[in-house]
């Protein structure tokens, strides 16, 4: 790992790093390599958006991070460090101390996140009152009705004795994250917050949380597979696939230049309002890779309209495209630029997606 | 809550109706009558046979009876010198309800209590033990191990005393006995349902935020995986309730069974009636208080019912 | 290239098999195209829902004993009293009692009567009960469950109602007293166990249908104009099938226990005809002088519903698409 000192120096604004971090799981059918050498950070107050189509690891790096993956993984290796502390060898109670007062994550579905049997304003209050024994019963009513204020449900002191049924899925959506920011953590892992929600609660809970992330200062990990929600909030962007980044750099880079084939036909298979009306919707051909075997080259060759012959023999190293932009793909090696020069975002656009 | 338990207890009711008819004209269709057996002369049979109203029309009879049971009145026993077969019931049920309950009580506390340690220690010999343990009891029926607790620990080490109802010795192996297939399902249906409510969205949300294991298990999942239990408490209470009938005459027990399979092989139609209609209405009381009790522990079946109700 | 190589170590391509300092020119030429059809190729073997079903309840060791035990008894209940040459009805007054030995395998019973045989003329009894009846109780649950779940309205209400009330009436109860007006034998024992016995699997098929009629592809199907016999028959059923199937296994074990309670406490089978209930109670009766004449077939009817119980939750991990990964 060259460049041991620089990393050193950056360590202090970075809030959360990933290093090198792979997971497997062992099934049935063999060994799942899930996470296949992830690194990524999130700096104080900033918002880092994973993408990727679904099966890609984004909701096993999270769970990785936070240590509640449900079923022991085979293997984890590489490192996960919170200012500096290494997470993934604290001890199981540290670890627990940290859960939900410095780290909060918000799940997928509203729906099945909220314990039917207790009301939400025991289950906003548990978290609070389990990392802070000192905090009274009334205090940390008092505390809930603020939070649930904050995160924008009416009359909070009269939800209290409510039940999760008693809500709909946008109202249950914000009580969730109310219970995730009630310590006003310092990172808040958000893994397909709006993917079960309606189309216009998507953007009010876009909304909420990108209030929340200014007012509290919180930095977010977020994770969708959907590129309308980052484009809405994301300051950096990390592209997933079968278990890589293939793809990182500030929202605009991406968006603007896309370098790596795969981020190209992403944004290429999301309709635009300012192109033309018949525009077809392009759909990326094949699926992704079996991770019971992974590829020995680029995840993404066999799918990709401009592979070359190194593409399906090794692995792409990442190539640094600026001072915040990198993908890993071959088309950015030196020898590849010279012959065939560096892809434009039309190529790569039509190329990948050449099928269609 | 309301409307809940006004619903259940209409519901109740009429179930109640329901098997006090079927029992009454189901009794009447058995072959033969009470009269039959006992060689009596013609004449003196027709008088028995008017002095208990049986020469009037069914229907009448029908209402007549219903009429005394909403007095409380379940007729005389034919057989035992026209006892009240509420008097039978008072002298005979308090040893069956002790039994029931008692093996209930051990049932729920030690099948939920197996059920949970099973599914915490999921995959190690603990569990293992377990699930031996509960699929041997599910696979005993009450007969058997009655018989084989009273052999092994009564006929062969002697430990125990093998029969009568005399103190709390004595108690043990039917209670054991009468629990051990319903305390071996509780364990299955409660170590299941942990594993079911383990992989909940709102257990890795409790676990985010960083909840103890301990608070963890008591308060988020094994409040919600009692649930199912709760629901078949009452097919449960059955089970143990004719269950008894065997345990008593394995352990001599002078409980209501006796009663039950004496008044069948007799033909006797009010003791028939009158406890069958006594266990019915005990088994809905049973079933209507386990509705309650689960409207109560979970807050959706309320609005649920509500629901299916406008639908 | 510095930030490069640093960004190289980052995003991991250290199990390359390549010299990465010295790629060859050649290495950088673009592949042929149209061969885009090798990406979607799925490489895994495909497998139906049933040969992937077996496949999985094979691998389940304690599921296969269980089944291979039932499948033993059922043999043997057919072949079993031919092995020995005594009729299970032939009293023999010299053999009154006499235990297990090479003479009778299983014993004699009171009246001198060949025990093996018994057992094994017992089973065919026993065991056809049991199936029997969980199979019909199953089957009239699937058909009124169904339609309940499928049509709903007040159709559903009206069975829903039913069922609300039959649930609450005591079924062993009610089982005793159709014994009693129809007779003792092995039809009324069938009759008296469905009677009652048809509530559950209804309320369980009703619950599912009321799940899988919303699901998308149920939706969709209907979109496409396919007709309800359609739906319920390519799409509900088949997602059905395999708890139905889990839950018959899980039925036949408390049929086989009912016969036996209904036989022990005499409204069952009648002699010299046999039972594993049956038997159990005249072995009951004389324990203590011959305890063999209890515990044969008690042994029986317990390990045959362990084997019900060990197939039922090997089906139900086999069959449940929730558990394939």
């Amino acid at each position: 790992m060259p460049n041991s000192e620089a990393k050193g120096s950056r360590a202090g604004s970075k809030l959360i790093e990933v290093e090198g971090l792979r997971v497997s799981f062992s099934t049935y059918g063999g060994t799942v390599k899930a996470v296949r050498g992830i690194s990524l950070s999130v700096s104080k107050g900033e918002c880092l958006a994973v993408v990727g189509e679904s099966g890609c690891g984004k909701s096993v790096t999270a769970q990785t991070i936070m240590r509640i993956i449900p079923s022991p993984p085979a293997a984890i290796e590489g490192s996960v460090r919170l200012e500096g502390r290494e997470l993934l060898t604290l001890p199981e109670r540290k670890m627990r101390s940290l859960r939900g007062s410095e780290i909060g994550m918000i799940f997928q579905d509203p729906m099945t996140s909220l314990d039917p049997t207790m009301p939400i304003g025991k289950q906003i209050t548990e978290g609070l009152r389990e990392h802070d024994r000192s905090v009274s019963r009334a205090q940390a009513r008092e505390r809930a009705v603020e939070v649930l204020a904050t995160v924008g449900i009416p009359e909070p002191e009269r939800q209290l004795k409510r039940y999760a049924y008693e809500f709909s899925g946008g109202m249950r959506q914000r009580v969730v994250i109310a219970m995730a920011v009630v310590c006003k953590p310092k990172l808040l892992i958000a893994d397909e917050p709006t993917t079960a929600l309606d189309v216009t609660i998507q953007a009010q809970i876009l909304d909420l949380m990108r209030s929340l992330k200014d007012e509290l200062g919180t930095a977010v990990l977020l994770i969708t597979h959907d590129m309308g929600v980052v484009s809405n909030m994301a300051d950096r962007i990390a592209v997933f696939y079968a278990g890589e980044v293939v793809e990182e750099g500030r929202a605009e880079e991406v968006f603007e230049s896309p370098a790596h084939p795969y981020t190209a036909a992403l944004l290429r298979s999301r309709p635009r309002l300012d192109r033309d009306r018949n525009q077809c919707l392009v759909s990326i051909p094949g699926s992704p890779p079996d991770l019971f075997a992974p590829p020995p080259g680029c995840a993404f060759a066999p799918r990709c309209g401009l592979a070359l012959e190194i593409c399906r023999r090794a692995r792409p190293a990442g190539f640094a495209l600026g001072e915040s932009h990198a993908a890993s793909c071959w088309l950015y090696h030196a020898k590849a630029l010279a012959r065939h020069g560096a892809p434009s975002r039309g190529k790569l656009e039509m190329e990948a997606c050449r099928d269609r | 809550m309301f409307r809940y338990i006004v619903r259940r207890l209409v519901i109740s009711i009429v179930t109640l109706l329901v098997l006090v008819t079927a029992v009454f004209f189901l009794v009447r269709a058995m072959p033969g009558d009470p009269f039959l057996s006992e060689k009596l002369r013609p004449e003196i049979r027709e008088n028995m046979r008017a002095y208990w109203g049986f020469d009037r029309p069914l229907y009448e009879q029908y209402f007549r009876y219903l009429g005394k049971l909403l007095k409380g009145d379940l007729g005389t026993s034919m057989h035992y010198n026209s006892i009240p077969v509420t008097k039978l019931i008072a002298d005979s049920f308090p040893y069956s309800a002790d039994l029931g309950l008692r093996a209930l009580l051990m049932a729920f506390v030690v099948g939920t209590g197996l059920g949970i340690v099973s599914a915490l220690n999921r995959g190690k010999w603990l569990d293992y033990a377990c699930i031996i343990v509960a699929i041997l009891g599910v696979s005993l029926p009450d007969f058997v191990s009655g018989y084989l607790l009273q052999f092994v620990f009564g006929l062969k080490l002697k430990v125990l005393p093998i029969a009568l109802w005399r103190g709390f010795k004595y108690t043990i192996l039917p209670t054991v006995a009468l629990s051990f297939y319903t305390t071996a399902l509780l364990t299955r249906i409660m170590r299941a349902s942990m594993l079911e409510v383990v992989g909940q969205d709102y257990i890795k949300v409790a676990r985010a935020k960083g909840l103890s294991p301990v608070r963890i298990v008591a308060r988020h999942q094994v409040r919600n995986a009692i649930l199912p239990v709760v629901t078949v408490l009452g097919p449960i209470t059955a089970a143990i309730l004719t269950g008894t009938f065997v345990i008593e005459s394995i352990y001599a027990i002078p409980g209501m069974g006796k009663f039950y399979v004496v008044g069948i092989q007799n033909l006797d139609y009010s003791q028939i009636l009158g406890l069958t209609v006594f266990y019915g209405a005990f088994l809905i009381a049973a079933n209507f208080l386990v509705d309650i009790l689960y409207g109560l522990i979970d807050p959706r079946i309320r609005i649920y019912r509500r629901d299916d109700r406008q639908a | 290239m510095k930030h490069g190589e640093n960004m190289a170590g980052a995003l991991g391509a250290q199990d390359s098999p390549l010299d990465l300092d010295d790629l060859g020119e050649e290495l950088f030429e673009e592949v042929p195209r149209g061969d885009s059809g090798e990406a979607d190729r799925i490489v895994r073997p495909c497998l139906t829902y049933w040969q992937d079903a077996w496949l999985r309840l094979r691998k389940n060791k304690i599921a296969m004993i269980g089944l291979g035990l039932l499948a033993f008894y059922i043999i043997m209940s057919l072949v079993g009293p031919l092995m020995v040459s005594y009729d299970f009805r032939a009293i023999d007054e010299a053999q009154m009692d006499s235990g297990p030995g090479p003479l009778h395998w299983f014993g004699t019973d009171t009246l001198g009567r060949d025990m093996w045989a018994r057992v094994w003329v017992g089973a065919r009894v026993s065991l056809s009960i049991g199936f029997l009846a969980a199979s019909l109780n199953a089957l009239i649950g699937v058909c009124v469950g169904g339609v309940s779940g499928y049509f709903g309205g007040r159709l559903d209400m009206a069975i829903m109602r039913l069922i609300d009330v039959l649930s609450g009436i005591p079924s062993l109860i009610v089982a005793i007293l159709v014994m009693v007006v129809m007779g003792a034998g092995i039809a009324p024992l069938v009759i008296a166990m469905i009677i009652v016995g048809w509530v559950g699997s209804a309320r369980l098929v009703r619950g599912q249908m009321l799940q899988l009629k919303n699901q998308e592809y149920v939706l969709a199907a209907r979109k496409l104009g396919a007709s309800d016999a359609r739906i319920i028959f390519r799409h509900l059923i088949p997602n059905t099938i395999g708890l139905i199937l889990t839950n018959v296994t899980m039925a036949v074990p408390y049929a086989i226990f009912n016969e036996a309670f209904l036989s022990f406490i005499g409204l069952g089978v009648q002699p010299p005809a046999a039972s594993w209930g049956l038997l159990a109670r005249y072995g009951a009766q004389s324990f203590r002088v011959a305890p063999w004449q209890l515990f044969i077939p008690a042994f029986f009817i317990s390990t045959t519903m362990l084997s019900l119980y060990l197939l039922g939750d090997g089906l139900r991990d086999a069959l449940d698409p929730k558990l394939r990964s």
